[in-house]
């Protein structure tokens, strides 16, 4: 009886795993690992340009970690389509996307409008969700024959550049999954970091702000902070402060942020509370602080941020008429009913923002460059 | 003179035809005549002349009645451990069991006398489960000094010991031990009664025993645990199992038990409970590896390789570039020779498994990469797989997690993660589903038990008042507040 059950057992299992097993599974060796994607909007249509991995073996007497190489493979086609069989012809192995860093758009492309691609990638399903997504304003032949300082690909180059600025509190991530969701929310607003070349290294230039899946817009690094502030988790930076006799280098940090909605008589209001840890560095000739100095450096300090933020609301309303800053978020979860019966973009334009910013300065710590030595 | 011939004559001769073995003496008296029969090999030749023939020929010089088997035990031979008997059948059993058997001319009862005298190890030292810091005396093949170890460490009046004999043929002593009033009176009648159920011509010991007693002749899980050390035995009686020993294994059999006693080492007892807690983390991670670690690696690198890092996954295809052979293959090549090495290492004297280990690392962890036969990340792999089996303390308890390992990755190698899942599942249904003598083989986890499972990592017993809960004993409690250790007078 026990012997019976055990042959049929075995037999469903081995009649299951040979009919239903993935046979046609691809070792790792057997693909093309690709490590970053560029598209480009040409003049027949569109473009890829790949970059992909093409390690040696370092077997070789056990000793050698092999190397890495990388190659270029470019395709075109009047469809995304035609684009990527191009590419499929002209690969060697099967392209393997599992491992693009990130995937990079051209201003071009990003100006024509990415939506479509974007719907192409969830449906595809060869991108990781969480893979990062970035325009570029160089040209993609250019971009890929940048030399990364630890002679890396590019793709892992733009990876870590951008990582690392996240990790410092200077920028933030936008996957792939973000613009997904993004475009799936009524707002369909947000920001893409953007890379350039910069003196022959890749660099973030600022962030497209796109509306709808169309570039509108572009903010340079320089007048970023204040998205910054609003988008990444933990915001830190440097700020050189002036006063009456010098200027100081503070440290700032976002120790809480307060974003509160309110919305009477067709008005929405936003009550924005920034509470800030500052660490006084150094001061630039030196001498102890005062406390007329710790005054003076907290207010100006609280003005330069204030600005920072205000300017960076302001150009969202007035500028691009477009939430990039995603306070749709916050106002939807206070009052559900109100947004759905209104259009946010229109609305948003008109929306009051109240910004305050308190400062917490630190001033112990520092050096004493002049002390005093008592006999 | 008469009776002897009418009564025993028969059997003499049927005796001395069927085995040659067989040793007659007799001593004569003017009223009649004493046959010892015994087996040379059998016998301590010295103790039965000292205690039996010298007595014997003393009294019988000077005998002037006829001598009686009650009065010979009373009166004459030293030897102390004597019955009297009287079916002839037994005769030929009790010779072949190594006893003197006594037969008087003038009596129809005979004396068994036990002067057995077996050649056997003196206590050996662990070779199985090596510990740093318990004691070291091991069980050996012969049950009455399993007994005596047993003994010396219960003083108990209620350990309970009993006996039976199992293979028709040789006749094998089983010891049945436990203590009456802690131990689980329906897990001790129940392996009491699948050992007396035992219908075999043969029984070698206690490995051979362990077939007989699991739920299902083929499970492969052990439900019975396996010891050679003597405290871990007497460890066993004392949570309320019962050991099993026979003549000539040197294992004893512990049941119940559970698959997470396979995981608890002896030195665990006498180590801080914390480095405890960190050693059975360790080993409960070492089984994962042991289960996984190669299966893992074939289900990233044929079918879920997004799953890596970028930077993993290029330097992953680097590493495979020369390759010959798909994952699943390598894989299975390298998990065959890794168990062929292992085989060979345990079966050879140990002078010559060196050179084998030599030989193996040598072939296969510098030319097998160097050609290109095998990635050298799978040797890391396999090599850590081997590494951690080693880990599981009951050595006997990793055979089947070395069976499994194979299904496992041919599960992956055909269905991915999914595949692993599934095989895992199995697996652990299989586990979750059988019990050892009533108990839950996977206790205290499932059915889980709050106080047992935090034991089953961070055991003391100066914290655990209580015995394991999932064994139901009948007297839970190590420790009696009423009671102090009495001082030694």
């Amino acid at each position: 009886m026990l012997g019976k059950s055990i042959k049929t057992a075995s037999l469903a299992i081995a009649v299951l795993l040979l009919t239903t097993g993935c046979w046609d599974s691809v070792d790792i060796e057997d693909k093309d690992i690709t490590t970053i994607v560029v598209v480009d909007k040409t003049v027949q249509g569109y473009s890829f340009t790949l970059e992909i991995a093409s390690p040696k073996s370092g077997n070789a007497g056990g000793e050698s970690g092999g190397s890495e190489e990388y190659t270029i493979l470019k395709s075109e086609g009047s469809t995304y389509v035609e684009a990527r069989e191009d590419l499929d012809r002209k690969a060697d192995k099967p392209i393997y996307l599992g491992a693009v860093d990130s995937v990079i758009l051209t201003d071009k492309l990003a100006y024509s409008g990415i939506e479509e691609y974007v719907y192409r990638l969830r449906e595809t399903g060869e991108y990781r969700k969480m893979v990062g997504v970035v325009v570029t304003t160089a040209c993609p032949e250019d971009l890929l024959n940048v030399k990364s300082e630890h002679n890396t690909g590019v793709g892992m180059a733009i990876e870590d550049t951008l990582k690392s600025l996240v990790n410092t509190g200077q920028s933030f991530h936008v996957s792939l999954g973000d613009i997904l969701e993004s475009l799936a929310s009524p707002c369909k607003c947000f920001l893409l970091p953007c890379m350039a070349i910069s003196d022959k290294e890749i660099a973030l230039s600022g962030y497209s702000v796109f509306d709808c899946g169309t570039c509108i817009g572009f903010i340079p690094v320089k007048k970023s902070k204040g998205a910054i502030f609003l988008k990444a988790k933990y915001p830190k930076w440097d700020y050189v402060v002036p006063y009456e006799n010098g200027s100081a280098t503070v440290g700032i940090s976002f120790r809480k942020k307060d974003i509160k909605p309110s919305y009477s008589d067709g008005k929405i209001r936003f009550d924005l509370d920034f509470y800030v840890d500052a660490k006084l560095r150094y001061t630039q000739n030196g001498k102890p602080v005062t406390d007329e100095m710790d005054r003076q450096i907290k207010v100006e300090l609280q003005k330069m941020i204030y600005k920072e933020l205000k300017d960076t609301v302001d150009a969202s309303q007035q500028e691009y008429n477009c939430d990039y800053l995603d306070f749709f978020n916050v106002f939807r979860i206070a009052y559900p009913v109100a947004f759905r019966n209104m259009e946010w973009n229109q609305e948003y334009t008109k929306a009051e923002f109240a910004i305050q910013v308190k400062v917490d300065l630190e001033t112990t710590g520092t050096l004493d460059y002049e002390p005093r030595i008592e006999h | 003179m008469g009776m002897f011939r009418t009564k025993y004559d028969k059997i003499l001769n049927i005796l001395k035809s069927k085995n040659s073995a067989i040793t007659e003496r007799t001593v004569a008296y003017c009223g009649g005549t004493v046959k010892l029969l015994y087996v040379k090999q059998l016998i301590d030749t010295n103790a039965l002349a000292e205690q039996v023939v010298k007595p014997l020929v003393q009294y019988c010089s000077s005998a002037k009645a006829h001598l009686k088997a009650q009065h010979t035990v009373e009166n004459i031979i030293y030897a102390i451990d004597c019955r009297i008997e009287s079916e002839e059948s037994k005769i030929e059993s009790n010779i072949l069991n190594g006893m003197a058997v006594i037969l008087f001319s003038n009596d129809k009862h005979y004396i068994t006398a036990n002067l057995k005298k077996i050649q056997q190890r003196s206590i050996p030292i662990p070779e199985i489960t090596y510990t740093m810091r318990g004691p070291r005396d091991c069980l050996v093949e012969n049950l009455d000094a399993n007994l005596s170890l047993i003994r010396y460490r219960l003083k108990d009046p209620n350990l309970r010991i009993d006996m039976f004999e199992v293979g028709k043929r040789t006749k094998t002593n089983v010891a049945v031990i436990y203590m009456r009033d802690i131990a689980n009176d329906t897990a001790v009648k129940e392996i009491e009664k699948r050992i007396s159920e035992i219908s075999i011509d043969c029984i070698w010991g206690t490995g051979e025993l362990q077939a007989f007693l699991q739920n299902n002749k083929h499970d492969l899980f052990p439900q019975l645990g396996t010891t050679e050390r003597s405290d871990w035995a007497c460890e066993a009686v004392i949570e309320g199992k019962a050991l099993v020993l026979a003549d000539g294994g040197q294992i004893g059999l512990i049941a119940p038990h559970t698959f997470g006693e396979s995981l608890i080492a002896c030195d665990d007892r006498y180590d801080n409970k914390f480095f405890g807690l960190f050693s059975r983390i360790i080993r409960y991670m070492a089984l994962f590896l042991h289960l996984c670690l190669s299966s893992i690696y074939v289900a990233l690198v044929s079918f879920h390789t997004d799953a890596l890092p970028s930077a993993y996954a290029i330097l992953l295809s680097q590493m495979r570039q020369k390759v010959l052979f798909s994952a699943l293959v390598e894989v299975l090549v390298v998990e065959f020779i890794a168990e062929l090495v292992r085989e060979s290492l345990i079966r050879v004297p140990s002078k010559i498994g060196t050179a084998i280990g030599v030989v193996g690392t040598i072939v296969i962890g510098q030319a097998a990469t160097a050609a290109g036969v095998f990635s050298p990340l799978l040797l890391i792999i396999v090599s850590a797989s081997l590494l951690a089996s080693f880990a599981i303390p009951d050595y006997f308890a990793a055979h089947p997690i070395r069976i499994l390992r194979f299904l496992v990755i041919i599960m992956t190698g055909i269905l991915g993660f999914y595949g692993f899942i599934l095989a895992l599942s199995l697996i652990i249904t299989n586990l979750v589903s059988i019990n050892s003598f009533g108990v839950p083989y996977m206790a205290p986890f499932a059915p889980f038990n709050p106080y047992d499972s935090v034991r089953a990592f961070l055991f003391s017993r100066s914290t655990s008042k209580k015995r394991q809960q999932f064994m139901r004993a009948k007297d839970d409690t190590r420790t009696d507040d009423n009671r102090r250790s009495s001082k030694k007078k």
